[in-house]
């Protein structure tokens, strides 16, 4: 089944196109990687997803329902969630807090705070603490963890590993598995291509606000991919 | 000595109420980024209402105006922000709500005007106001008592409302980062239309207060603002307990000022206001920016 199929979705800021035409669609339980140099519209793309931005055309279905012209609080409340790039955790509340205003929305399912501090052992003793005392990765682990309390049905993951460590990157994407043995369907926007492709059923390269390539993430060809990433 | 102990404790009384008149304000400037200038009109229109409320209902004393009047201000503050407000909320021009506020402020002060006219009022307290409580030789006055007991109350209740609640996190949350808060599900202008109701009650709270200690006309809200700016700004922006450290501030300089120079009014309040944004710019709980 079809979770979110996206077609012909232009976004504008102002009187620049940021995308065109793009088409993506998810299905059920997959995970797809978006890949592309900075500044393809890779952020934008996710951010009209889930209905950040307003200045689109096009067709957003999620489970059914076309939500293109849904305010970003009312698709959250349908199962959709973003890990902010940047993470942008809440700064004056603590982890716990941070936490649990990723459940506002009360859907249940799996995902509980000692549930999220089983599958982030590191921060499980510092629900006290203030964001800012956590390292980078350890606050990319609150903001994957304050999304999921959603309990979800899609995860947007913004450039997760941005600025952290490799070893520290590895322990986040360890958790990936866990989040879709639940069922959950993921979209990652990466920039390490040979991770992004390790991770994901399928991948969308963008180029300039397009859709360069789309194909099975084990099939794509370093080749092709070039290509479709540098536009060469 | 006992001059000074009376000083002292009657300041504090009418810091608090002080405290109040900056609490909502600050708790709007806060979550919303958003300056009320109409805000001292709230605070006399509410003055208004229980002057004839309480002229209506003879025999009640009028403390007990506070409950029914504080609920109708929440619904007020509640529809201005929804129907007006809100609109320039999210202005990218920090003047519009400026300007919107400003331009209410003066249509509300005329409608006062028109409706009410220019008559000096204020709100009887019955016996009230006359009782004192006796401490060797010592005197305090039971109103400015129950008023500090009530802005104690108000402190301690909006800040386990904003501290403790689910409701208080989301508040934060759409403080912190609007467009975060609205992926976890949170509507802000919901919120601000909360905020605004929370905020015009306690404006409400202290407009019913000030009218029982003071007299008012319908331009007596700018004095009130000018007030309640001078808390906030001493307290330190975002600061709760430091609005109500600076409401004490304030009074305190107002009693001790009155007591060596009675024709000073309330400029010893502002002398005050100024010396702390001399020499502590910062405000007293604030944190000082690097």
């Amino acid at each position: 089944m079809k979770l979110l199929e996206v077609t012909g979705l232009s976004v504008f800021y102002g009187d620049l196109q940021a995308l065109f035409d793009i088409g993506v669609s998810v299905e059920s339980g997959q995970t797809v990687a978006l890949i592309g140099a900075n500044g393809a519209g890779k952020t934008t793309f996710l951010k009209a997803v889930a209905g950040l931005l307003t200045s689109k055309r096009g067709n957003i279905v999620f489970d059914r329902q076309k939500i293109g012209g849904y305010a970003a609080e009312r698709i959250a409340h349908l199962g959709m969630a973003l890990v902010p790039e940047g993470r942008l955790l809440f700064q004056n509340m603590t982890i716990e807090e941070n936490l649990i205003m990723g459940g506002y929305t009360g859907r249940k399912g799996y995902w509980t705070l000692a549930k999220i501090y089983d599958l982030f052992p590191s921060i499980a003793s510092r629900g006290r603490e203030m964001p800012f005392v956590l390292s980078g990765g350890e606050q990319q682990m609150v903001a994957i963890g304050r999304a999921l309390m959603a309990n979800p049905r899609l995860l947007l993951a913004d450039e997760i590993s941005q600025g952290l460590a490799p070893v520290v990157v590895d322990q986040i994407y360890k958790s990936f598995p866990a989040i879709r043995a639940e069922g959950t369907s993921i979209i990652i926007v990466e920039q390490e291509v040979k991770r992004a492709a390790a991770v994901s059923d399928y991948t969308y390269c963008l180029l300039k606000g397009r859709v360069t390539l789309a194909g099975r993430s084990e099939a794509l060809g370093f080749d092709a991919l070039s290509h479709a990433y540098f536009g060469t | 000595m006992m001059v000074w102990l009376d000083l002292f404790i009657n300041g504090i009384c009418l810091g608090g109420l002080y405290g109040v008149l900056g609490v909502g304000l600050a708790l709007v400037t806060g979550v919303m980024r958003f300056i009320n200038i109409s805000h001292g009109e709230f605070i006399v229109l509410a003055a208004f209402v229980g002057v004839f409320a309480s002229a209506a209902l003879p025999g009640v004393n009028p403390l007990w105006l506070l409950i029914p009047v504080a609920a109708l201000f929440f619904l007020v503050g509640y529809g201005v922000q929804a129907l007006l407000f809100n609109k320039v909320v999210t202005a990218p021009d920090f003047l519009a709500p400026i300007l919107l506020t400003f331009g209410f402020s003066i249509v509300l002060q005329n409608l006062m005007f028109e409706v009410f006219g220019t008559n000096v009022r204020s709100l009887t307290a019955g016996g009230l106001a006359r009782q004192s409580i006796e401490i060797g030789k010592l005197s305090i006055g039971v109103l400015p008592l129950i008023t500090l007991g009530l802005a104690i109350l108000f402190f301690v209740a909006l800040q386990l409302l904003i501290s403790r609640t689910g409701f208080g996190r989301a508040i934060r949350a759409t403080a912190d980062n609007r467009d975060v808060a609205r992926l976890m599900g949170v509507k802000p202008t919901r919120m601000f239309n909360i905020t605004m109701g929370l905020a015009l009650s306690l404006a409400a709270v202290a407009g019913l207060l000030l009218a029982m200690r003071a007299t008012f006309t319908p331009f007596s809200g700018l004095a009130s603002l000018l007030v309640a700016f001078e808390v906030i700004v001493i307290g330190g922006f975002g600061s709760f307990w430091g609005a109500l450290l600076g409401g004490f501030l304030l009074g305190l300089a107002q009693l001790i000022g009155l007591h060596f120079d009675p024709d000073a009014g309330i400029f010893y309040v502002h002398v005050a206001f100024f010396a702390v944004v001399l020499f502590r710019p910062q405000g007293l709980m604030g944190i000082r920016l690097p």
